[in-house]
């Protein structure tokens, strides 16, 4: 946030990211596309559908791990002071 | 095959060792160090709750029967979890900010405290989750069945060790689960016991999985060659089935009791919710990845026949590996007595704040809005529900024992418990829903859910449920509970979903739509949608209504306990400025009083009790309107930029101000600057053409010598004298003086001016007239000062006066409180242009070069009776000549 030019730009990405992610995810794991992966193929002895789900909801989390970060730090400039003193004061956006 | 009696007690150990560390860990809490307990791995491990015996051991049973089926009870968490920017935080914020204490609470408190909406959702809640715990008695004993290779019947009673089990946890779940009456405090022995159960059970899990992966198949590609043909079902796996369940989970993992429970009332930290957006799906994902192993090599390699529901333990039983086998025992009762334990209290809170309490508020009316300790009924109410519910889950367990496949319950409560969706949904995102609506939907919804489903569930057990779903009642085709108006779904589950969710939705948008909703419930509604916007603390204050605050302290003290209400009352008192003494009990104070006491026993309860304190309040349509209309709000978001674009505006222009004022200022300084050298060039001129004369003529007579060197001195003593006046003027203007002013006889300082002014004046023959004279007059000024002032102002009205018969008047008069001073003389005056200028430096009117002094005898002036509070004019056109008025404050 404090590295960007525009820190409400990269904010607002940022958030908007937070709620693609689960529909982006609904559409990988949800019919119909979901059916494309449904073949007799495998990869190295698993079938392809479940390293396909198995690695769509991996990357889920590591993408959700990846943006928890930066937005927990958004956070803490609008959540009530008494939560947490310390860090609301850390991340102050300079005046 | 273990025996009986080694396992007992490995269980008894284990459960031992939870009593112990819950023991342990309040104690800490009591004492405050407790620090990793508030931290977000331990929320996240709380959350996990989620994965009960049903995950433990259904979640393989249903991979044997049907596949990757099973992963949709963990894809929807997911997609919750790592979109809870969308909804969750919300929640969560709402949930802290009022002190929201179940689910419950929430759709209640939306909907302006209606205490009627808390009822049905705590029945429903109640409805759905007494299978659920069933369930769970269900897969204890029979694991334990399993384990002890009992199968057909001949040991210990499933009704005695059911009974036992669900003692136990109602057992643990009073002693710790009732520590304190706040739903919003922590219950940290109860935390500390369900994360040490949750690694418990990833753990089991993950080492059953490695041991039928490595330990039967001998390496993953030979698990997935192993299994039976089509095992996956692939080809009609991804249908609207499949969307259903995902679905289904999605929205339980937000409206289970238990979920709520721990994911918004016992969270601590908003913060945390961004670890565990990641780290729950993270736990899912390593239980669910080892699923489809366990499950193929139980296909493969157990006698057909099999029940898949135990794979989990009998695939290590048949291998010799008792060892492990305990483990995925201890792991499977870790499941179910996580879930049942905080089932338990999140059920608890519902019922004895929405039936309990409002019931005995209504029975003995009297009674307890105005005495009696409210906290111990509610501890008795909340120890003798969670009996009550584990119970019923007993009775419910016994009656429908040993139904078949463990995953069909559960579907069956998420679908009744997402009934509640569409109000909680719709109340923090819609600002037209209404309580009537939110009623109507989930009457109509939970009615089809319990049609379409619930009862169907029975049909195993019961010949006459049986009949029914086969032909309809009374015969009525149309009517058949799993092929409503003829519709026929493959699947009875989603084709209840699509009736109940439909009906439900369709009911609360329609009567949402047709009625009004109360001021209250604007009001909450607002607060809900726009929490984020609402600055933490400023509760708008839009319910006007007070009460003696002697009332509210008693009522606070029956609710929250004396400390607790003490605490809170000084807290508010600070917060109001005062030193001492009970607060003010203003609109925001009843406000904030309200909301604590709802942490406690619920929204509605709190308001009923507040109000009949308080009364019901008014509330304020046009601050209600502030507040509620989303245009309202964008109007005072753009006054505040009007504001502050204003502010900016009138600071920039201040800056210009100061700008022109500065550039004015350097100016006077060069002009001063320029003045200065051209008053010290010329004394400086004389001086050196008079001393090269000397220099050059070596034959100067004695006297003309005489004559330069006197010229040479008077301009020295010129130069002196013009720098002495810039230094005093300079040091006048710094504004370091800081004389000492004293009283002083202004006439006596006069008279020694017109005394120090009379030589020169018969010199120059100039007649100075005393005219009028105010006698004894004092002021505040320091009396040299005052009498180089008058000596000044009365030299320059000698020196210029050319008139030919010279005359000066002075006349001294109190006017005003003030001290004035006149001097008035016949000369040729000052013309109009130079009034102001002859006050500034070297402002001599015109070149007079003939006229002795620096020209800045008036500034001096000025400057001197300005630190006196005083100030010296020219009066315009008041004689022939110049007139000065001197003025000064009377002491």
């Amino acid at each position: 946030m404090t590295g960007s030019r525009d820190p409400d730009l990269a904010r607002r990405k940022l958030t908007d990211a937070a709620l693609v992610l689960p529909v982006a995810g609904a559409f990988l794991l949800m019919p119909p596309f979901i059916r494309v992966f449904v073949t007799d193929g495998t990869v190295a002895g698993i079938p392809v559908v479940v390293v396909y789900l198995f690695t769509v909801w991996f990357a889920l989390i590591g993408l959700a791990g990846w943006l928890a970060a930066p937005l927990r730090r958004t956070m803490q400039t609008d959540i009530p002071p008494v939560a947490d003193p310390e860090a609301s004061d850390a991340d102050r956006p300079e005046a | 095959m273990l025996s009986a009696d080694l396992l007992l007690f490995v269980c008894l150990s284990y459960v031992a060792l939870l009593f112990v560390v819950a023991f342990v860990v309040d104690r800490r809490a009591q004492r405050d160090r407790i620090g990793w307990l508030q931290s977000p791995l331990v929320y996240t491990l709380s959350i996990s709750i989620y994965c009960t015996s049903w995950t433990f051991y259904g979640a393989v049973g249903s991979a044997a029967r049907s596949g990757l089926e099973f992963a949709t009870i963990y894809l929807g968490p997911t997609l919750v979890f790592v979109g809870w920017w969308w909804l969750l935080r919300k929640l969560v914020r709402i949930g802290r900010l009022h002190r929201i204490t179940s689910i419950a609470d929430l759709i209640s408190s939306r909907f302006g405290k209606s205490p009627t909406l808390a009822v049905f959702v705590t029945l429903i809640a109640v409805i759905a989750t007494t299978p659920y715990i069933a369930l769970q008695l269900q897969s204890v004993t029979a694991s334990f069945r399993v384990i002890i290779g009992d199968a057909d019947g001949a040991g210990p009673n499933d009704a005695v060790t059911g009974f036992w089990v669900a003692a136990g946890m109602a057992l643990f779940t009073i002693l710790f689960g009732t520590r304190n009456v706040t739903a919003n405090e922590r219950h940290h022995g109860v935390v500390a016991a369900i994360a040490l159960e949750a690694l418990v059970k990833l753990f089991a899990f993950v080492a059953v999985g490695l041991f039928a992966i490595y330990g039967i198949a001998g390496g993953i590609p030979e698990v997935f060659a192993d299994a039976p043909p089509d095992f996956l079902h692939s080809d009609d796996m991804f249908s609207s089935r499949w969307v259903a369940l995902t679905f289904l989970s999605a929205t339980a993992i937000i409206c289970l009791p238990r979920q709520f429970q721990v994911t918004v009332v016992e969270n601590v930290d908003e913060k945390h919710l961004a670890t565990a957006s990641w780290l729950f799906p993270l736990y899912l994902v390593l239980l669910s990845i080892f699923v489809l192993p366990i499950a193929i090599a139980g296909l493969a390699s157990m006698p057909a026949g099999s029940n898949p529901d135990m794979f989990v333990l009998t695939l290590p039983l048949s291998a010799g590996q008792e060892g492990l086998a305990a483990f995925a025992f201890i792991g499977g009762f870790s499941s179910a007595t996580s879930m049942v334990i905080v089932a338990a209290i999140a059920l608890s809170t519902m019922v004895s704040n929405h039936i309990v309490m409002p019931v005995a508020l209504k029975v003995s009316q009297s009674d307890y809005y105005t005495s009696g300790d409210v906290r111990r009924l509610l501890l008795a109410s909340r120890r003798i529900s969670i009996a009550v519910i584990l119970m019923l889950g007993f009775i419910y367990f016994r009656l429908t024992g040993g139904s078949e496949g463990l995953a069909a319950i559960g579907l069956i409560a998420f679908a009744g418990i997402a009934q509640v969706l569409p109000g909680a949904l719709g109340g923090v995102m819609w600002r037209g829903a209404t309580r009537y609506g939110a009623l109507a939907g989930l009457v109509a919804g939970s009615a089809a859910w319990a049609y379409m489903l619930f009862l169907p569930s029975f049909q195993a057990e019961y010949p006459a449920v049986a009949a029914l779903v086969e032909s309809g009642p009374w015969g009525l085709a149309a009517l058949r509970p799993e092929a409503f108006l003829g519709l026929t779904v493959d699947d009875p589950l989603v084709h209840a979903l699509f009736w109940s969710l439909s009906v439900n939705t369709a009911l609360f948008v329609f009567v949402s739509l047709m009625t009004r909703p109360t001021p209250l419930e604007r009001l909450q509604g607002a607060l809900f949608i726009d929490v984020f916007r609402m600055r933490p603390g400023e509760s708008p204050r839009v319910l006007h209504r007070t009460a003696p605050v002697e009332d509210l302290f008693v009522l606070a003290q029956r609710i929250l306990g004396a400390e607790p209400a003490r605490l809170l009352f000084e807290d508010i008192a600070r917060a109001q400025g005062l030193r001492s003494g009970l607060p003010v009990a203003d609109d925001s104070f009843v406000s904030r009083l309200e909301r604590e006491l709802a942490g406690t026993i619920g929204a509605a309860s709190a308001h009923a009790m507040v109000s009949q304190v308080a009364g019901g309040g008014t509330i304020s349509l046009s601050e209600l309107m502030n507040i509620a209309d989303e245009t309202a709000q964008i109007l005072e978001y753009s006054q505040q930029l009007t504001e502050k674009s204003a502010e900016l505006e009138s600071t920039a222009r201040q800056l210009r101000d100061a700008n022109t004022k500065l550039q004015k200022l350097s100016a006077q300084k060069d002009d001063f600057l320029s003045q200065v050298s051209h008053e010290l060039r010329t004394p400086m001129t004389s001086i050196r053409s008079f001393s090269e004369i000397l220099l050059e003529t070596p034959d100067v007579r004695s006297e003309q010598a005489q004559r330069f060197l006197s010229i040479i001195n008077a301009e020295c003593l010129r130069l002196t004298g013009l720098l002495d006046e810039i230094l005093d003027l300079s040091f006048l203007e710094s504004g370091k003086v800081n004389w000492t002013l004293a009283p002083v006889d202004v006439g006596a300082a006069l008279d020694r001016a017109l005394s120090s002014i009379s030589v020169l004046a018969e010199k120059d023959g100039v007649a100075i007239h005393v005219d009028e004279r105010t006698g004894g007059t004092t002021v505040m000024a320091d009396f040299g000062r005052l009498t180089q002032v008058f000596l000044n102002i009365l030299n320059n009205s000698v020196k210029y006066n050319t008139s030919e018969a010279p005359r000066i008047d002075v006349t001294s008069v109190l006017r005003d409180g003030e001290y004035v001073l006149t001097i008035a003389d016949n000369g040729p005056g000052i013309p109009a242009a130079h009034q102001e200028t002859i006050f500034s430096k070297f402002g001599r009117v015109g070149a007079r070069q003939d006229v002795s002094g620096s020209g800045l005898g008036l500034a001096i002036s000025r400057e001197i009776l300005r630190q006196f509070n005083g100030d010296v004019e020219l009066v315009a056109d008041a004689g022939p000549g110049a007139t000065f008025e001197i003025r000064l404050p009377v002491a």
